[in-house]
This record gives C-alpha cells, sequence and structure tokens, in this order.
C-alpha cells in the first residue's frame, strides 16, 4: 500500500472511533446562562476543546456553537451527543444583534459574557482550564452554570 | 413661660461634636494617653470619612459678602467614605468620591455635598460590605476586577464641558453627575469604541472648547490612550500607543501642537497585580534606572511624535506646558525624589501618624528641545503641590502658577501656605494659614482679560473647630490675605480637585 493509501484508511478507522464513541459513548451537556441583564438581541453561546497552541477562546476550537433569542434573567441551551472528554463553554448576550461581542478599542468586552465554571480572567479570558467541564463515558445530562458578567455602567 | 430655643452657637457645638467620634474612629488601633489622642484627631480629623451622605448648609461668615462679579459654583471632589461597613481603607486615594458644590450667589455661599453612588459603591452596598479592591486597599476576601470600571471611585477631579458634569478618576471612565440633585449618573460613553476605557482625571480644554485627554491602561499589554472630543462634547479622535513597562500617568500638558505626557519610572508588574496578592499601588515597582520617559504626542493625529528622556522622578501634576515658535517645549510640574509620599506617607496619615518623612514634590521646569535634548531645572525650595494656572493660558506662555506650599516645617501635613510661583523666578506672593487651619488646592477664577486678574478660592480645613471653611483671594495680592472667608457648620474630608464654573 503507498503512503498516501495508508492516510486515508487511519483517516477513515478514526472516523469510525468518532462515529462509534457518538453513538455509543456521547454525553449531553446542560448550559445555563444566569444573570442575562435583558431580553434584547441573542445569547451566543459556544463549546469549546482544547487546540494545542490556541489560547482559549478561539474559533478553532469550537465544536458546537448554539443562538437563541435572549431571555432576561437564565435560560438553557443543551449541546447533545458529545464525546467524552474535555469542553469549556464560552458565551457572550449579542444585545445589539450584530453577532459579534462587542468590544472597544482596548479589546475589552462592552456586552455581557461568560465562561463554564464562572471563570474570570485578569483583563483577558480565563485559562481553558478554569473553564473546563468534564464529559464522561457515561451517557447521561451534565449541567454547567455560566453567569454573566457585563461591564459597568 | 416659652422654653429657651437652642442658639445657633449651640446647635453649631452639637454639630461640630459629631466629627470629633468620626476623628476617634479614625484613629485605628490608638492607644495613646487621652492627651495624645487629642493631638491625633486633630491631625486625622482630614481623614476621617464624611459625617454624612448628603450635607447641605450655607457657609457662615464674619462679615461682609463675597466679591461683586464671583459669582458660579466651585465643584469639587474627593475621597470621602474612607470607612464603610467597619471596615477603612489604607490609603487617602481608595475611599469613595463624594462631590462638593460651593454656590456663591453674590449674597453669599451655600455648600451642598453627596457622597457618589458608583456601581462599585452600590455592588458593596448590596454585599453589606467592602468588597471591591480599591487602589492600594484590598478588602477581606475581595471580588475579582474584571474591567477597570468595576473599581472605579470617581474620586479624584471634576469636568465641566459642553454642559455635562462629571467626576473623574483616573484608572476609568467619567461619572455624569446630575449638577441639580449631585446624584451620581452613568459611565460617559464618549463613543461605543471607548466605553470603558480608562479617562484619566486632568483633562486640558482649550480655547475653542476642544478637549484632549489621556487614558492610563498599565496591564498586561500597557497602552496610553489619548482622546479628542469637540466642544460639543462628541469623541473625534481616539489613539492607542503601546507603551511598556507603564505605571500611573495621572497628568500631562498641552501645547498650540501637541501633547506631553511624562511618565515617572514607578511602573505596573502585570503579574504580580494579577496573582491577587497585592493592591494595585503595591503592584508597582520603583525603577530610578528607566529614567523619566517624555512622550510628546501630535495634538491632531494623536500619534507619539518625539520622545525624551529625563532623570528619574515621581510626579502626578502639571502647571501647564507651551511651545516656542522653534518648537521648544516648556512645561513646569511638582516632582518628587520618588514615590514615598504616595506609597508611605499617604497611609501614614490615614493611620493617623500626619508625619510625612518622604521626600515632598517641589516645583521645577522642563525644557524639551526638538531636537532631542531635555533638561530639568532646578527645585524651588520647599514642598508645592495643587498647582493650578490661569485656565485661560492653557496651552499658551503661562507667567504664573498658584499651588499650596509647605510652611518649612518639615512635619505634618505638608500644606500650610497658598502661592503664587513664576517660572524661572520661584515664589513671588504667599498668605500662610493659621496652624490650625489645613488649606486644599486652592482655583483661579478670572475676573479682567490680563493673566492673573481675578481671584483665587480655595477652602480650608480648621481643625481646632472641626469644620470646613473656603476663602476668597486677590490672585496677584495673596499676602493681603482673604478678602472673604466663610465656614460650614461641618467638616468635610480632605479632597484632590475642583473646578469653577462661573454663572
Amino acid at each position: 500500500m503507498t503512503r498516501s493509501n495508508n492516510t486515508l484508511v487511519g483517516l477513515a478507522l478514526a472516523c469510525l472511533a468518532l462515529f462509534a464513541a457518538q453513538t455509543a459513548l456521547a454525553g449531553d451537556l446542560e448550559v445555563r446562562l444566569d444573570g442575562l441583564r435583558s431580553a434584547d438581541g441573542d445569547a451566543r453561546i459556544a463549546l469549546h476543546r482544547r487546540v494545542d497552541g490556541v489560547k482559549f477562546p478561539d474559533g478553532a476550537g469550537v465544536v458546537a456553537a448554539i443562538s437563541r433569542r435572549a431571555v432576561a434573567g437564565s435560560m438553557r441551551v443543551v449541546f447533545t451527543d458529545l464525546p467524552p472528554g474535555d469542553y469549556a463553554v464560552a458565551a457572550f448576550h449579542d444585545a445589539d444583534g450584530d453577532g459579534e461581542l462587542a468590544t472597544n478599542l482596548l479589546g475589552m468586552p462592552t456586552e455581557g459574557y461568560g465562561f463554564s465554571n464562572g471563570a474570570r480572567g485578569f483583563m483577558g479570558p480565563p485559562r481553558f482550564d478554569a473553564a473546563t467541564v468534564t464529559v464522561g463515558q457515561e451517557a447521561g445530562l451534565l449541567s454547567v452554570a455560566v453567569p454573566m458578567g457585563y461591564p459597568e455602567s | 413661660m416659652m422654653k429657651k430655643l437652642p442658639s445657633r452657637r449651640d446647635v453649631l457645638l452639637a454639630t461640630a461634636g459629631l466629627p470629633a467620634l468620626f476623628a476617634a474612629r479614625a484613629a485605628v488601633g490608638a492607644t495613646d494617653a487621652p492627651a495624645a489622642t487629642s493631638a491625633r484627631q486633630s491631625r486625622t480629623i482630614g481623614f476621617a470619612s464624611v459625617v454624612a451622605e448628603e450635607l447641605s448648609s450655607p457657609l457662615e461668615t464674619s462679615g461682609g459678602r463675597p466679591p461683586a462679579g464671583l459669582t458660579g459654583i466651585l465643584w469639587r471632589n474627593g475621597p470621602a467614605e474612607h470607612d464603610r461597613f467597619g471596615h477603612r481603607y489604607g490609603h487617602w486615594f481608595d475611599g469613595d468620591g463624594m462631590v462638593q458644590a460651593f454656590a456663591f450667589t453674590g449674597a453669599g455661599v451655600a455648600h451642598r455635598g453627596r457622597v457618589l453612588d458608583t456601581p462599585k459603591r452600590r455592588r458593596e452596598t448590596r454585599h453589606g460590605k467592602r468588597v471591591v479592591p480599591a487602589f492600594a486597599t484590598l478588602p477581606p476576601g475581595h471580588t475579582q476586577v474584571l474591567a477597570p470600571d468595576d473599581m472605579n471611585v470617581a474620586n479624584t477631579s471634576i469636568l465641566a464641558h459642553a454642559g455635562r458634569l462629571m467626576a473623574l478618576w483616573e484608572g476609568g471612565s467619567a461619572l455624569e453627575i446630575d449638577p441639580e440633585t449631585l446624584a451620581a449618573g452613568r459611565f460617559v460613553d464618549w463613543a461605543p469604541s471607548v466605553a470603558g476605557v480608562p479617562f484619566s482625571a486632568h483633562p486640558k480644554i482649550g480655547r475653542d472648547g476642544t478637549l484632549w485627554n489621556i487614558g492610563c491602561v498599565p496591564g498586561p499589554r500597557p497602552v496610553l490612550v489619548f482622546y479628542r472630543i469637540d466642544r460639543a462634547g462628541r469623541l473625534v479622535k481616539a489613539n492607542v500607543a503601546p507603551v511598556a513597562p507603564l505605571g500611573m500617568a495621572h497628568d500631562f500638558v498641552m501645547t498650540a501642537r501637541h501633547l506631553v505626557v511624562m511618565l515617572a519610572p514607578f511602573v505596573l508588574e502585570p503579574d504580580l497585580l494579577a496573582s491577587g496578592r497585592v493592591s494595585f499601588l503595591d503592584a508597582h515597582d520603583w525603577r530610578p534606572a528607566l529614567g523619566t520617559r517624555v512622550l510628546t504626542i501630535d495634538r491632531d493625529t494623536l500619534e507619539v511624535k518625539r520622545r525624551h528622556e529625563l532623570p528619574p522622578g515621581f510626579h502626578f501634576h502639571h502647571g501647564n506646558g507651551w511651545e516656542e515658535a522653534d518648537g521648544t517645549i516648556r512645561l513646569d510640574l511638582c516632582q518628587a525624589p520618588g514615590p514615598g509620599f504616595v506609597t508611605r506617607d499617604l497611609r501614614a496619615a490615614m493611620r493617623g501618624e500626619g508625619r510625612f518623612s518622604s521626600a515632598h514634590p517641589s516645583y521645577r521646569q522642563v525644557v524639551l528641545e526638538p531636537n532631542g535634548a531635555a533638561r530639568v531645572g532646578p527645585a524651588v525650595p520647599g514642598a508645592a503641590e495643587f498647582p493650578r494656572i490661569d485656565s485661560r493660558r492653557t496651552g499658551i506662555r503661562h507667567d504664573m502658577v498658584f499651588a499650596l506650599a509647605d510652611g518649612g516645617e518639615g512635619e505634618g501635613w505638608p500644606f500650610s501656605r497658598v502661592v503664587r510661583l513664576e517660572p524661572g523666578n520661584g515664589e513671588v506672593d504667599s498668605w500662610t494659614f493659621p496652624g490650625h487651619r489645613i488649606p486644599e488646592e486652592h482655583v483661579f477664577v478670572p475676573r479682567g482679560e490680563a493673566e492673573g486678574d481675578g481671584w483665587l478660592v480655595g477652602s480650608f480645613l480648621d481643625v481646632r473647630r472641626r469644620v470646613t471653611g473656603l476663602g476668597v483671594f486677590e490672585a496677584m495680592r495673596l499676602s493681603d490675605g482673604p478678602v472673604w472667608e466663610g465656614v460650614l457648620p461641618y467638616p468635610l474630608p480632605l479632597g484632590l480637585h475642583g473646578t469653577f464654573v462661573k454663572s
């Protein structure tokens, strides 16, 4: 077999393994956003995996994303059929509905945002480790809270 | 028979008793004998918390009206709630701000004051305790600061511009104030791009009403921010310049073409601050080897154009700066050999020690030549701080600066005099307050066209009577003493900066 075929076979096996994991060992993760200040715009929630060499949160780590009309107070969304592993949730309240987290010229968010476990960074986002939630081998529903923080106004 | 009504004097005495309680509470850990405690109280009264969140009273005067033509409001700001929920801050600059309005009506002067209920203060009200890190104090079990305005106490100065009144702090947004009720409003949102970006406490306003300011962000990616805001209060331009390392940049000067920012070698260690173990102030390091870095910024493009270097020193305030035809910039400042008066003395003052052991700031001039050469002139002997000019000279040549100065005793609160300095000649006129009176910043209020034609207006704390008062001087005849003065029936904590808005 050629080297190229080897790679293809490897990839196919990997896909099969992933498929098997999803069907046999999938878990669901319920994310509860707390402290939404208004029903303006949307709540955007992204589920991340760790990516070596990339600082969390980054688009490269996003494995699933959910956008819902915002609800003042608390709201819940569920990511389903997740293979076991470590995840982290980053969410923001897209109050102006433009699809992006509004920031000032220093890059500081000017819309509400939050991370799983209530993780917070210092003058920046938290580390992936601080926001980690682990989906185990056993099927079932995990739940994680994301308290939303808003810049003072 | 009619019951005897309490006389005004009785009321005054009864009210005057209140602050003594606060002064006693301020002397944390005091174990002195009564006599010593009394002496300590007289020094700490300026660092006791304000006696009430809202205050209002006419000023009592022994005679006469304020000078004709002097009408308007002296707005002042300063840390006022040093103690809350049984917790006392450790540094003068920590406390929640309070706006003071001294209204000159023509017939007399009336005071109103109100503690600024910032989002930071409201959060602590909800918790029923101090929970937010302050400039130099970390309350036990403090929360994490996510954005600068989380800890904004709006306690440093007052800005009146484009019909808005604002309380300013160094590390966060301007806070709008209702001039009728003095209530704290929202943080000023000049434009979405600068929402929540620090807006420093000493903006400069040009003759056409254009306002320039800096913002100092000494975080993990330290930057200085420059603002240009038009006379209608709209952001025209903002720019960001990376500056590493960076510490506090409290003030700057504006010339006809440039802004000049002098950076003392007292710089923040972001990792130390991020550890959460020490306060913002204590995360600073004195590195004299850095020298004093001087940035000259084009005031139109807001780009850094030139850099100069001067010997190390620590300063907060400038008088003014101006530019000669060949591009040479001349400016003045009050500079100390190091930051000890901030790191040590202003903490000692809060403990009631009242001893200033560090070298005080002194008045100096600086020359920046377009070829990169820079020099700092000799210090005018003695302490000088809170420099103010005739604000109509902002950015153009000024021939006088008004400031507080010491009485040469070298112990206790360092300022006992108000002086007029001339760049080049040093002190040319002064008034020494009686020993039981501590002067606060005095501001110039213009009358005629000539520089210095006007009044110098400022407050003082009378530690013997335990009251705050206000005096008016002929600006060019300080040594004649005040031409008018009045006193309140209560003391106010020693404050920082103010501005006079003529009516």
